[in-house]
């Protein structure tokens, strides 16, 4: 697949063997939210973490002996590659066991790998960000990118749709990012006591913004299939394009290298030619049940 | 407010932009402006209510009760959405409670007229009908996207997720 923004392992390839993992060593532990925490990693070996660089949108495989690997994406600012910020939801044996380590533990990364959020299409343009649930930190590194480089888009939008107030990612950022030029609008789907702010599912803020111009926009979503399905809906039905969309996907990834095939979506490796796909190009496999 | 301005104001909201200026003007006829100050009932489930509104400003919350739990939001609406349709579709009393959550400015339409309206000149009753029908069946999706639990984590129903590749 010719996803535009590929940039698989922008690691010096010649001094990385991307079957090997490196050591690093948790600096810091942020809990966000229930199941929910922030790992700042370091690169252990000097050479390694010198040579690091991501782009947002890639991810890193951790690994953790006698538990396995897990593909996590990076949350973290590109800036700053000598923090790889991974925020990691409990769901499964890598992850629950990452949620044990403590800091100062260690733990294998591979990395980076994958597809990036296509920065340069966003020049220019208004650039619309919607995210679901656990689906903000992939976009995170991205909202810093675009932050620090503000002049060179349009208007900048931040739609958020989590499950419950209490599971807002990421809030005690809000802020700044709002002060930096990021219009940041929210909705929950279920609401508890205490909470003023809008109640119902994510599309339906698309739906809803105002000023918008569909011809000199780029959408670019993450969170679960589903929500992404209908954000893309409300898109196009209000005049965007599939190829004015793009959208991070994930599946069951292991190699990471697309050689194993457990990611396979169709004729796509999500590991390799993705995880961020123009829609167009994987629209078809998205509404194919099972796959 | 005349005519002319109430006209004016529906021709920006999403529900009524797309009207033909006629249509607009047929319905800013039987039309009013309305205010409601934060934590104003527009209005009350199980109650009968003789307007549909389109929201000009502010935003209101839509609740239903619950036993032991109160009212409970289950949306919110805003600029452009339309409220209180059970009202024009004559399905009796209302379904659910409406409050303003700030300060809301919306277009009232007195039910009757408008549905009087509707059977008299059909080609305006066919597009208003429509644009219901449309904004019925976004909630709907809506509703169903969030019965669904999108975010739930991966046990409570059994599919891969983000971050769960393992």
């Amino acid at each position: 697949m010719n996803s535009s923004c590929s940039t698989t392992g922008e690691t010096a390839d010649s001094q990385v063997n991307h079957w090997v993992p490196q050591t690093a060593v948790i600096r810091e532990i942020t809990p966000e939210v229930n199941d929910v925490a922030t790992y700042q990693l370091a690169l252990t070996d000097p050479a390694a973490a010198e040579a690091y660089r991501f782009v947002p949108g890639q991810f890193n495989m951790l690994y953790v002996p006698g538990a396995g690997e897990s593909a996590i994406s990076m949350s973290g600012n590109p800036e700053s590659p000598e923090i790889l910020a991974h925020t990691i939801r409990v769901a499964g044996n890598v992850t629950r066991s990452i949620a044990a380590m403590k800091v100062g533990d260690t733990l294998g990364l591979r990395g980076p790998f994958g597809t990036s959020w296509p920065l340069e299409m966003c020049a220019g343009r208004d650039v619309i960000l919607v995210a679901g649930g656990i689906g903000l930190p992939p976009l995170r590194p991205l909202i810093y990118r675009l932050l620090a480089e503000r002049q060179q888009y349009g208007q900048l939008h931040l739609l958020y749709g989590a499950r419950s107030p209490e599971m807002r990612l990421y809030t005690e950022e809000y802020h700044l990012w709002s002060k930096g030029g990021l219009e940041i609008r929210e909705t929950v789907d279920r609401s508890s006591p205490g909470w003023h702010g809008n109640v119902g599912v994510v599309p339906l803020l698309l739906e809803r913004l105002k000023a918008f111009d569909p011809a000199k926009s780029i959408l670019l979503i993450c969170g679960p299939d589903l929500m992404m399905r209908f954000t893309a809906r409300a898109a196009m039905q209000r005049g965007m394009t599939a190829e004015q969309i793009w959208v991070s996907t994930e599946r069951n990834m292991q190699c990471a290298v697309g050689l194993c095939g457990h990611c396979q979506l169709g004729p796509e490796f999500i590991c390799k030619d993705g995880p961020v796909f123009r829609y167009d190009q994987i629209l078809p496999y998205l509404k194919v049940e099972g796959l | 407010m005349d005519v002319q301005q109430l006209q004016e104001i529906l021709m920006e909201l999403r529900f009524t932009a797309g009207l033909s200026d006629e249509d607009q003007r047929k319905l800013a006829v039987i039309s009013r402006l309305q205010e409601f100050p934060k934590g104003a009932i527009v209005f009350a489930e199980g109650t009968d209510h003789k307007d549909i509104y389109v929201i000009s400003s502010g935003r209101v919350e839509i609740c239903m009760s619950i036993q032991a739990r109160g009212c409970l939001p289950v949306l919110t609406l805003e600029a452009g959405d339309l409220v209180g349709w059970s009202s024009v579709l004559k399905q009796g009393e209302m379904t659910a409670t409406v409050v303003a959550m700030e300060d809301t400015q919306a277009v009232a339409i007195d039910a009757a007229e408008l549905r009087e309206l509707c059977e008299l000149d059909h080609d305006i009753g066919y597009q208003i009908m429509k644009r219901i029908a449309s904004a019925l069946s976004q909630r709907l999706v809506a509703c169903r996207l969030q019965v669904l639990d999108m975010y739930g984590d991966v046990n409570s129903y059994n599919s891969s997720q983000k971050g769960a590749s393992e």
